[in-house]
């Protein structure tokens, strides 16, 4: 196990993996949020983009007949306007264009693109990728097909893009004040915890201190109690045979002086 | 006593008539005033106004005199709608006059349909070529005076015909107007069995500085021989640059509606920087005589009417940036031409009756009449287009002349 060896280490190291977490949870979630998002506004753009070449497919269908094309271009450059609108054509039925709002033709990829089908009648969609964006691509039969296609392109990326740019913004911002005030919020509660516990610490490494001094000292008095005692039993072992030596001595000497030796 | 009475009952009577005479006929005008097509409706204001102060300098209209309101729509065909909805609502205007522009003219034509419904009001004279006025529904209340861009363009299809051209190529401005040109080359072309090899487009609003290399390469890679252009002085000027530095030396063609003099200026311009000729094989067709030729009668008092009265817009129709190309132009001799034929329907209104259908019966009773064109202009209740002329034209040391010998662009 690692030693923390200052309060802001502690700190720190409460504090990063809780950023972690929670930027990995913001990824996760924003992840799901844009999936999401796409997925609605792809829906969306489909239905707006059904919806302009079905009514351009009808009003086409009056002024082609005998007419001049530049008011079905007339059209087109209204229809161009349309926010996610990237581009509008319409064919004849033999695949000639008669009006387009290219510059400075129709590229051959979107023109082969989204063919008509089998039952031209049908209204087709396709998603195509053309210069760097995702289009999807609305055919829409004018007069069942016997007069042509309008072809309408809008443009996802770019809907998306814009759509999200202002978002993306808010969210960044959002997830930046939400890490910094939960960083913040962690650093101070653990800031706190830290100091009690740093606290709590010293007043136990004073403690145990004092408690080693205390135990020396115990150590020492019982040493030379246990000298003392050594000395004391020492002095009595000697003190025992000198009492009898000391008795004995001066019972000889009281013999000594009683009954003199020669008289015998 | 009662000779006193008849006296000033007689001079009440004048008095009350020169107050109702007195009043202006008011036209509205919506044209390209500000922005990049400044000059279109400036000149084609100027050429009308110089025939309008000629007229009022002369008494007006059966002592009335013209007057136009003239608003900006840069062009923009929501702003061409916008001002048609404020004139046509306006009860001082009679009538609309000089409209500029395809895409413009072909947003204000159901609002114009709307008021002729509710108060026949109608659209005298406008700067563009395309169908759309000159079919049903909308050829009922728009009065041209000019030939179609059909008419231009089959007859420049027609000329480079007869020369052995076959392979027509078309460089267009994306929209409305560009298509209406395009529509007229195929058309034309449909009649001999032949197709168009190739289109290029270009956005509305190009500059001069823009390179047009692609539409020159797609035009260049079908086989084009000859190209028709339908588009603004610009970006058409800039596509000659680069066609001609990529060797493409056939005929270019534009039309009326390109605004010669400013293309041919901006050509010169580049030709003298790149030290290239650029100014070979250009025709350009017109739907009025050269605006310099005095053997029409038209431009000789066209050209002293404008010295005389050079008229001046008012200062909040005045573009700062807008450089004049010059006191006379194809676009003002228009106008005024435009002016002229008004002013003759409106004399033949009957004094006293100056309405809106009187005005239209007046105008389709206009018996084929030579306003100096060397060709006679006539409108009937089924034809709303008083002339088919078509004049085509190629630069001549800096000018536009005739063009008398179609051989030069075998």
């Amino acid at each position: 196990m690692r030693k923390y060896t200052s309060a802001r280490e502690i700190r720190l190291a409460f504090v990063i993996p809780v950023l972690a977490i929670l930027a990995a949870l913001s990824v996760f979630l924003y992840s799901i949020f844009f999936y999401s998002f796409r997925k609605t506004l792809e829906k969306e753009l489909r239905s707006k983009g059904s919806a302009v070449a079905k009514t351009l497919s009808t009003s086409a269908e009056s002024s082609l007949v005998g007419r001049d094309s530049s008011t079905l271009q007339g059209f087109l450059d209204e229809y161009k306007k349309i926010d996610g609108v990237e581009y509008v054509f319409v064919i004849n039925e033999k695949d000639e264009v008669l009006a387009h709002t290219f510059s400075p033709k129709i590229p051959d990829e979107i023109m082969r693109a989204n063919p008509a089908l089998e039952n031209a009648s049908k209204i087709r969609i396709q998603t195509l990728s053309w210069s760097g964006s995702t289009i999807i691509d609305i055919g829409s039969p004018i007069m069942g097909g016997v007069l042509g296609t309008v072809r309408v392109g809008m443009n996802l990326s770019e809907v998306l893009n814009n759509a999200l740019k202002d978002t993306m913004v808010s969210l960044l911002l959002v997830t930046l004040v939400m890490m910094a005030i939960s960083g913040f919020v962690v650093y101070f509660k653990i800031y706190k915890l830290s100091r009690e516990v740093f606290q709590y610490n010293s007043q136990l490494v004073k403690t145990s201190t004092e408690l080693e001094t205390a135990k020396l000292h115990v150590v020492h008095t019982s040493k030379m109690t246990a000298l003392g005692e050594m000395a004391g039993g020492i002095a009595h072992e000697i003190n025992n045979p000198l009492t009898i030596l000391m008795g004995n001595a001066h019972q000889g000497l009281k013999i000594i002086k009683t009954q003199p030796i020669d008289s015998e | 006593m009662i000779k006193l009475i008849t006296v000033q009952f007689a001079s009440l009577l004048i008095f009350t008539l020169n107050a109702i005479a007195a009043d202006p006929i008011i036209l509205g005008q919506s044209a390209a005033f500000k922005g990049p097509s400044a000059a279109l409706g400036t000149e084609l204001w100027r050429g009308a106004q110089a025939y309008f102060d000629f007229i009022n300098s002369q008494g007006g209209v059966n002592g009335r005199k013209i007057e136009v309101i003239a608003m900006d729509d840069g062009y923009e065909g929501d702003n061409t709608l916008q001002n048609t909805l404020k004139l046509g609502s306006d009860p001082k205007v009679f009538a609309l006059f000089g409209y500029v522009g395809t895409p413009t003219i072909v947003r204000a034509l159901p609002a114009i349909q709307k008021f002729n419904q509710e108060n026949g009001l109608f659209l005298f004279s406008n700067f563009t070529g395309a169908q759309p006025q000159r079919e049903p529904p909308h050829d009922k209340y728009v009065f041209n005076i000019r030939s179609s861009y059909r008419q231009e363009t089959a007859g420049l299809v027609e000329n480079f015909y007869k020369l052995g051209y076959r392979k027509f190529g078309v460089f267009i401005q994306n929209d409305a107007y560009g298509r209406s040109g395009a529509d007229g080359v195929a058309k034309a072309l449909q009649a001999k069995n032949l197709k168009i090899v190739a289109e290029a487009s270009y956005n509305r609003g190009a500059l001069l500085t823009e390179s047009m290399n692609e539409q020159v390469k797609i035009l260049k890679a079908a086989g084009a021989e000859i190209v028709i252009s339908i588009g603004a002085y610009a970006a058409c000027a800039a596509f000659i640059r680069d066609a001609r530095t990529a060797d493409f030396n056939g005929p270019i063609a534009n039309v009326s509606f390109v605004g010669p003099v400013k293309l041919l200026k901006m050509v010169m311009d580049e030709e003298i920087r790149l030290k290239k000729p650029l100014t070979k094989m250009l025709v350009n067709s017109q739907v009025v005589p050269p605006f310099e030729d005095l053997s029409y009668p038209l431009v000789k008092e066209f050209q002293e009417n404008i010295a005389k009265f050079d008229p001046k817009l008012p200062e909040n129709l005045n573009d700062k940036d807008y450089n004049s190309i010059g006191k006379t132009n194809f676009t003002a001799l228009e106008g005024y031409l435009n002016a002229k034929v008004f002013v003759e329907i409106a004399k033949k209104v009957p004094v006293g009756k100056f309405t809106r259908a009187e005005f239209i019966k007046a105008a389709h009773s206009l018996k084929p009449t030579d306003f100096g064109m060397k060709v006679k202009l006539k409108f009937t209740s089924v034809d709303h287009q008083a002339s088919d002329e078509v004049y085509f034209t190629t630069p001549v040391n800096g000018s536009f002349k005739e063009i008398k010998d179609w051989n030069s662009f075998k």
